[in-house]
């Protein structure tokens, strides 16, 4: 597999588990959800 | 040049993720968004400083 392609795709796992690492993030300090 | 191009946009892009990551959990915290205003304004300017200083980059690779 090419650089650019596992680079591509390390950026895209990034940006889809942002959003559950948001959530559980604001869980563990206890915001306001 | 090229590497300082590619090192800007991999800056650029580390910096995005931990804004994206951070400020909705500041925004949430139950400190407040007083505690940790500082934090995020000065991430927001360093983000926009970095996409004109890759915008100014790209001028300059072939």
């Amino acid at each position: 597999m090419d650089l650019e392609v596992i680079a591509q795709l390390t950026v895209l796992t990034l940006m889809v588990v942002s959003g559950p690492l948001v959530i559980v993030l604001s869980a563990i300090r206890k915001g306001n959800l | 040049m090229t590497i300082a191009f590619q090192s800007a946009v991999f800056a650029l892009i580390a910096i995005s993720f931990l804004l994206v990551i951070g400020v909705p959990v500041a925004l949430a915290s139950p400190d407040g968004w007083s505690s940790s205003k500082n934090v995020v304004f000065s991430g927001v300017s360093l983000w926009i400083g970095s996409v004109l200083f890759v915008g100014i980059l790209n001028s300059f690779i072939s």
